[in-house]
């Protein structure tokens, strides 16, 4: 742990506000701070993990008049320990070391190269090969339902209208491992409901997320078309505005090229 | 082919209803896939039956003409056999996140392509053909990274070990120069035991000192002048000479240089790969469906199943048909079959069955529970959903009219989480059968109005089957433990009485779970009872007090009095439209302005409004 010495002063030191600082940038997640050969969780995250993956909880600063809960594991144990944080619901966030530690100058530089949920693995490790992975997204339009499903790990994407009573029955087809949903949908007396009995795993994402327009510039952007209908689809159907917000999601967790999603299916 | 949420679930389809498991499910018993990539695609196609004739045929054609050559069939699996998850591999690739040993893989499937495609060739099944055409080996992608790589790559970019000799010329040289460093590094530990008289002085090597000679206590007394002490260890001590830190020194910063060279060679070589994801993504898409067909053949052959014989025709007709999961579960040969014929004209019908019972599009099945009810009407239900997959079904013959939707009401699922009590849940789910079902659907349901009082029951149980029979007139198998909806048959065309048949011996009964024309013998829970040695004062009791409940429901031809169904007549339904009219004070209470009430007059109104209502 290179910065352990800097942590002794009595205020927080400089690797701990950038701890802060990203974990601030990843609400939501459970942070995985790498510092030399250890994952370090700080705080309520070193709590739950202490709880979920059964490592032990001790403090940072033991000596001052608040110490810091803590708890950390080996970087090479990183893959049991996230599929265990994924199994249980939580998504992670891995913030890594991106320079040499020997070249840098002052802090090591850190930050988020990955976010891990139930949808978005890829790892080969971490996913049952028999079994698909979908990250699905629902969006209520004004008299559908839109659904959008991707699989990162081979990049199908694909989306379709429904109606609210053809919901239950599509995704219990799909089965997708994490399903996005507005905050604040539209319908939500109708939506809520159906989601929340079955047990999904569900990110809630802000309204301006699931903007028709908004999404729709995501997709264009990213597959680099000016409108859609190359795809068979309609600019302006509620499924089209669910797939945009899935796209937009797989960006934010990827942090890394997914342009192996070249296609959206209807 | 659409299937509801319910159905899905009850029919255990690719998950158990209890567990949720996939352990037990249909797709578990009759995956036979060797990859990962065929077994996820297997998963999709059986979640997705298939409604066009033509593309059913076009699978079933395939999995004959692979199904009746073993040969073929052993070749293709064993090389999909040996074949890493190219969709994901490929993937990984795509976001740059592949490793050496991914690209090493990578290449390792492509090398087994030509084999696979040689045997496709000449096929006469049209997708068979289309596989062959689809299968692009992409030789480049092979030839660039097996000439990039090493045999068995490492699994990181990091520890260089990735790049095969002689493929760039300036990293040969750098691995030169470190090699030629250890060899003079070796030579060097010969010419010191010479020069010293040590003859155990080794030159040894860790991470934190680099190249170090050293010497065990009892040489200590040789150690030359101009050893540089480094280190004293229990038995030994190490140093060090400024000869063997130049050495060192050439040698690490020509390992380093390597290394760094290797992972940019690398990194270009991932990059160049990703250029051909698009082909290497159809490539892993024709595998995993070479796969699901080639396994579907090993299915068909392996369990005696038989090709299913399409028609648009709304019939099933299913001879020594067998449940595929419990089939799999009994000894081989203990599952008794049956035959399940639904709507075949007696003609046809009389081909082979032992019965002369009509085999109009609705059955009723009645008996005892546990005796098999529930297991043969979720056969018929499972066959005509492998069938549309594409799949050969668990039968001798089977002729399949294409389902538009499958339903099946089965049992009480455990619903109770979700708040709603079973008997809710049970009408929620009839009511959609009743509302979205066409004369193409099939229907299976178990115990319909199970959840209520008996007399609700088998009104419910009764209106049902008389909708389903006259309106949407879709097949339908009914298993009921409700004897007097054995009479249905006497008013409903389409109709047949079906019973579980027993075998009774002195000590008890044996179930022969086997399904036979007729009603089930009514009194048979009191004959159990005397069976199974309840009192005989009880039994005869039971007995007139049940001959009492009948006489007061039956009419003078010993059948259950119930009204007849009358059809509505158009006229009624439009006069409907106006009967319900709205009430007055509907308009008036539209048309009050709440926010100008005052809370005495908003009393008072409501007083006004009451005494109207009176």
């Amino acid at each position: 742990m290179s910065d352990s010495t800097a942590a002794e002063s009595s205020k927080l030191s400089p690797a701990m506000e950038r701890y802060l600082e990203v974990k601030a940038q990843n609400p939501g997640s459970i942070l995985l701070f790498r510092m030399g050969d250890f994952y370090e969780l700080f705080f309520e995250d070193a709590e739950i993990a202490a709880k979920v993956l059964g490592i032990t909880l001790t403090s940072r600063d033991k000596a001052s008049d608040n110490p810091i809960p803590m708890a950390g594991f080996p970087y090479h144990a990183l893959e049991n320990y996230l599929h265990k944080l994924i199994r249980s619901g939580y998504r992670a966030a891995i913030c890594e070391q991106v320079e040499d530690p020997k070249k840098a100058k002052g802090l090591v530089r850190r930050e988020v190269t990955q976010v891990v949920t139930p949808g978005t693995l890829t790892d080969e490790a971490l996913l049952d090969p028999r079994e698909h992975n979908w990250l699905a997204s629902v969006f209520a339009g004004r008299d559908s339902v839109g659904l959008a499903w991707l699989e990162l790990s081979s990049g199908r994407f694909f989306t379709t209208d429904v109606s609210f009573e053809q919901l239950p029955d599509e995704l219990a087809r799909i089965r997708p491992a994490e399903l996005l949903v507005s905050e604040n949908p539209a319908h939500a007396e109708q939506l809520w409901p159906v989601l929340q009995q079955r047990g999904m795993v569900l990110t809630k994402r802000p309204p301006w997320s699931f903007a028709p327009e908004h999404c729709l510039k995501m997709l264009l952007n990213h597959f680099q078309t000016r409108t859609l209908e190359g795809f068979d689809l309609t600019a302006d159907s509620a499924g089209v505005t669910a797939a945009g917000a899935l796209i937009e999601y797989a960006q934010e967790t990827q942090k890394s090229s997914i342009s192996h999603i070249e296609k959206l299916e209807p | 082919m659409i299937i509801d949420e319910a159905t899905r679930a009850s029919l255990e389809l690719t998950r158990t209803l209890r567990e949720g498991r996939r352990d037990g499910s249909l797709l578990d018993t009759i995956d036979e896939t060797v990859t990962s990539m065929g077994s996820r695609l297997f998963a999709e196609w059986l979640s997705n039956p298939l409604t066009d004739r033509a593309a059913i045929e076009e699978r079933l054609d395939a999995v004959e003409e692979l199904a009746r050559d073993a040969a073929l069939i052993r070749d293709l699996r064993d090389q999909l056999r040996q074949i890493h998850d190219l969709q994901r591999l490929t993937a990984r690739v795509a976001t740059l996140r592949a490793s050496p040993r991914d690209l090493g893989s990578l290449a390792q499937t492509l090398a087994l392509l030509p084999k696979a495609k040689a045997r496709l060739s000449g096929r006469r099944s049209a997708i068979l053909q289309q596989l062959e055409t689809d299968l692009d080996l992409c030789p480049e992608v092979r030839a660039d990274v097996e000439a990039a790589l090493v045999d068995e790559p490492p699994l990181l970019t990091t520890d260089g070990g990735m790049i095969r000799e002689g493929f760039h010329p300036p990293l040969d040289e750098l691995r030169e120069l470190a090699r030629g460093g250890k060899e003079w590094i070796a030579r060097y530990q010969a010419r010191e035991i010479e020069r010293t008289g040590i003859p155990s002085l080794k030159v040894g090597f860790n991470r934190v000192f680099g190249y170090y000679l050293e010497v065990t206590a009892a040489h200590m007394d040789k150690v030359p002048a101009d050893y540089i002490r480094k280190q004293t260890l229990k038995n030994q001590e190490r140093f060090i000479t400024p000869e063997l830190k130049e050495y060192e020194d050439k040698v690490l910063r020509a390992e380093d240089e390597a290394k760094l060279l290797e992972q940019d060679l690398f990194q270009a070589l991932r990059t160049r790969v990703a250029g051909h994801v698009t082909r290497l993504k159809n490539t892993a898409e024709v595998l995993a469906e070479l796969d699901v067909l080639t396994s579907l053949a090993v299915l068909a052959t392996g369990r005696g199943y038989c090709r299913p014989q399409l028609t648009d025709e709304p019939v099933l007709d299913v001879r020594e048909g067998r449940h595929p999961v419990l089939d799999r579960l009994k000894p081989s040969g203990d599952f008794v079959p049956n035959d399940v014929i639904l709507g075949v004209n007696d003609e046809e019908a009389a081909r082979g069955s032992d019965s002369a019972a009509s085999f109009g599009r609705m059955q009723i099945i009645t008996g005892p529970n546990m005796a098999g009810k529930s297991t043969y009407i979720r056969q018929a239900a499972l066959l005509a959903i492998m069938a549309q997959t594409g799949s050969f079904v668990p039968a001798s013959e089977a002729r399949i009219g294409i389902a538009d939707r499958v339903f099946a009401r089965v049992g009480a699922s455990d619903e109770l989480g979700k708040g709603q009590s079973t008997f809710m849940v049970e009408m929620t789910e009839t009511a959609r059968i009743l509302n979205s079902a066409s004369d193409r659907s099939l229907v299976i349901l178990d115990e319909i109005g199970r959840g209520t009082s008996t007399y609700d029951g088998i009104s419910l149980a009764w209106a049902v089957t008389e909708y389903l029979h006259d309106t949407i007139r879709c097949r339908t198998l009914f298993a009921t433990h409700y004897h007097e909806l054995t009479e249905l048959t006497s008013t409903l065309k389409h109709a047949s009485n079906w019973n579980v048949a027993v075998h009774e011996k002195d000590d008890g009964i044996i179930f022969l779970h086997r399904i036979v024309p007729g009603a089930a013998d009514k009194s048979y829970g009191i004959h159990v009872a005397r069976l199974a040695g309840v009192p005989r004062d009880v039994v005869q009791r039971a007995q007139v007090i049940l001959e009492q409940l009948e006489n007061d429901h039956v009419d003078d031809q010993g059948r259950t009095k119930i009204p007849a169904r009358k059809e509505r007549k158009s006229r009624e339904r439009q006069l409907s439209l106006f009967v319900a009219e709205e009430h007055p004070l509907i308009d008036e209470l539209r048309k009050m302005n709440l926010d100008e009430l005052t809370p005495l007059a908003a009393l008072q109104k409501l007083h006004s409004l009451r005494d109207q209502v009176k």
